[in-house]
């Protein structure tokens, strides 16, 4: 968030409120979508969602919480390296501030791309307290078990 | 020397994002996804 915040991009650019606007839509957005979908995707995919519940709810996280957290912090290392790879190939490279940026360019195509980027980050950090929100919101009555009738559901970590 | 695209550029990080979450659908759940580009936003 800092990083956000100090961004000459969109802080020299006074456009700051419209990118904080216009994410914050986004994550409404992402917010309501997954409300919408979350039945399907419990009934077509049961093995999605049940980390995510877990965490959100306020039962204690088990070690199914604990490998997806690990398994989507170590993806970042292709990612890395991808940037990494792209950053020193030859063409338009020119800071070395901002590693987005290395990737895209600094011409105007760039900054745009570089922007975009910036209302991913804070729509994925806004869409995240949203989910969180929602799970919260949602944890007594998963307690209670009325989202879920199979004794064999795996929304619920074994008493 | 040759130079590289802007397009060849964010070609390349769009297929490398669409691979991990490709593999992180299949082997994680939404939460990796989540934490995953909580994180990648973050580089």
């Amino acid at each position: 968030m800092s990083k956000l915040l100090l961004n000459p991009v969109t802080i020299l650019g006074g456009i700051w409120w419209w990118v904080l606007i216009e994410a914050i839509g986004i994550a409404l957005l992402v917010g309501v979508a997954y409300i919408a979908f979350e039945p399907t995707i419990r009934r077509t995919w049961p093995g999605m969602l049940p980390g995510w519940i877990r965490l959100t709810s306020s039962r204690k996280p088990d070690a199914d919480v604990g490998r997806e957290l690990l398994l989507g912090t170590a993806a970042l290392v292709p990612v890395a390296l991808v940037l990494l790879v792209c950053a020193s190939l030859p063409g338009e490279t020119v800071t070395t501030v901002w590693p987005a940026i290395v990737l895209l360019g600094v011409g105007q195509p760039g900054l745009y791309g570089f922007l975009l980027l910036d209302m991913l980050q804070t729509a994925i950090l806004a869409s995240v307290a949203f989910l969180i929100l929602a799970g919260a919101s949602r944890a007594p009555s998963d307690r209670r078990g009325s989202l879920s009738s199979s004794r064999h559901s795996p929304w619920h970590l074994p008493s | 020397m040759r130079t590289v695209s802007l397009e060849a550029r964010v070609l390349a990080m769009l297929v490398g994002l669409a691979i991990v979450i490709t593999a992180l659908s299949l082997r994680g759940g939404f939460l990796s996804i989540v934490t995953f580009l909580t994180a990648a936003t973050q580089l």
